[in-house]
């Protein structure tokens, strides 16, 4: 995401804000006034460092160089979306009910519940990038919610009206990183140039 | 001589004729070329979205409780086989979004601006911008890692936070004077600290 921040749209600084913000803290550089060396210790545990399998494990005395990497190509960007409202009925010319035609991205989202899907993103020679927008919708409000109650300045913040922004800014960010793996020849980013699927599965 | 002129520019005009004929036979030809291409690709990418709505989306788990559990990047970290909650960026990356909504909707609630301290010297028009301090009362670095280490601390409703690191962040570790494993840390001392944070700021995580 660094090198695609200005392409996301990511104001300034905002990366660095919480990339490098998180690993002062996991680091033990946090000028946080009453964090100790000893507290975290208690605080480590909790985080889970999980070890890409992306590039090779290079033993001691081996050439870096002759090893090759090993790596699943990806083969799409895979988007989970929230169901969406069934289209109201109308009248045709010959007075036949029928769906209708408002397109599917304008219908109106089923409200999501506290469920999503588990996929697995790599089997058998296949490896999909895969986004859940209700794992990631219902992971802001929790961090949204936390952050009114733990920042002051954001203290009697209207939670549905900011949700509703981030949602927006949410589906924003994600468009633009979806043409990043378009096959247009004004897509110059080094990404793979891979389809992008939307799936609404009925949970 | 009239006859010989006409005969010549009729020649030269089939010439031309025949000439055009041929662009458009390639360039017909090219076009063919493409649109079979096209479709060759459109039907590969429906045989594939076929093949993911088969063996991945129909096969895939529902999960209740969202925020219990264990939320990864949109790659699935690389782990093949397995089961996962994935977003774009992972925790970090939905945190970078919150934060990016509130520098674009809610920049009055973060800054604060402060006028200089000579206010009762001088009148308030004659104040230069620069001698206005702005504040950030959210997005700034010492309230967000406050806000990470409380929330990961006290707040986080699942077992752990992932975070994905490249093998190099482990290879490092492994070879410092007094090694460290991955996942465990303490403070470290300088140059090793700041070869650390490079390796981890130009790779995203290690």
């Amino acid at each position: 995401m660094r090198e695609y921040q200005v392409d996301l749209g990511f104001e300034a600084d905002i990366f660095d804000l919480v990339f490098e913000g998180f690993w002062e803290v996991y680091t033990f550089k946090a000028q946080i006034p009453e964090v100790s060396a000893k507290k975290m210790q208690a605080w480590i545990p909790k985080i889970k460092l999980v070890c890409n399998d992306y590039t090779p494990k290079v033993q001691e005395g081996e050439d870096e160089a002759a090893e090759e990497v090993q790596m699943t190509p990806i083969s799409a960007y895979v988007r989970i979306k929230l169901a969406k409202a069934k289209p109201e009925m109308e009248e045709d010319e010959e007075g036949n009910l029928r769906p209708s035609n408002i397109p599917e991205e304008q219908l109106e989202d089923v409200p999501a519940e506290d469920k999503c899907l588990s996929i697995i993103t790599q089997q058998n020679g296949k490896s999909l990038i895969v986004s859940n927008e209700a794992a990631g919708r219902y992971f802001r409000y929790d961090l949204i919610k936390e952050m009114s109650v733990s920042i002051e300045a954001l203290k009697g913040l209207d939670l549905s009206e900011f949700n509703s922004k981030c949602d927006a800014e949410a589906n924003r960010l994600e468009n633009e990183f979806c043409k990043l793996f378009e096959d247009e020849p004004s897509n110059e980013s080094r990404l793979p140039r891979i389809p992008v699927f939307d799936f609404r599965p009925a949970l | 001589m009239k006859t010989v002129q006409n005969n010549r520019e009729k020649l030269e005009a089939q010439k031309q004729a025949a000439v055009e004929e041929e662009k458009a036979k390639i360039v017909a030809k090219l076009k063919r070329k493409q649109e079979k291409e096209a479709a060759r690709k459109a039907v590969e990418r429906e045989q594939l979205k076929e093949h993911i709505l088969e063996n991945f989306i129909k096969k895939a788990t529902v999960v209740e409780g969202i925020v219990t559990q264990e939320i990864v990047d949109a790659d699935g970290f690389g782990q093949k086989d397995k089961g996962v909650v994935s977003v774009l960026g992972g925790v970090l990356g939905q945190l970078m979004i919150v934060l990016n909504t509130i520098k674009k909707n809610y920049s009055r609630l973060d800054m604060e601006v402060k006028s200089g301290k000579s206010t009762t010297s001088r009148a308030k028009s004659a104040i230069s911008h620069e001698e206005k301090e702005a504040h950030h009362k959210i997005l700034n670095p010492l309230v967000i890692q406050k806000f990470i280490y409380d929330y990961v601390l006290e707040r986080l409703k699942s077992e752990k936070l992932s975070i994905q690191v490249d093998p190099a962040y482990v290879n490092y570790l492994s070879k410092l004077p007094a090694p460290l494993a991955i996942n465990e840390m303490r403070t470290i001392k300088e140059p090793n600290f700041s070869a650390l944070r490079e390796l981890l700021t130009k790779n995203c995580g290690g």
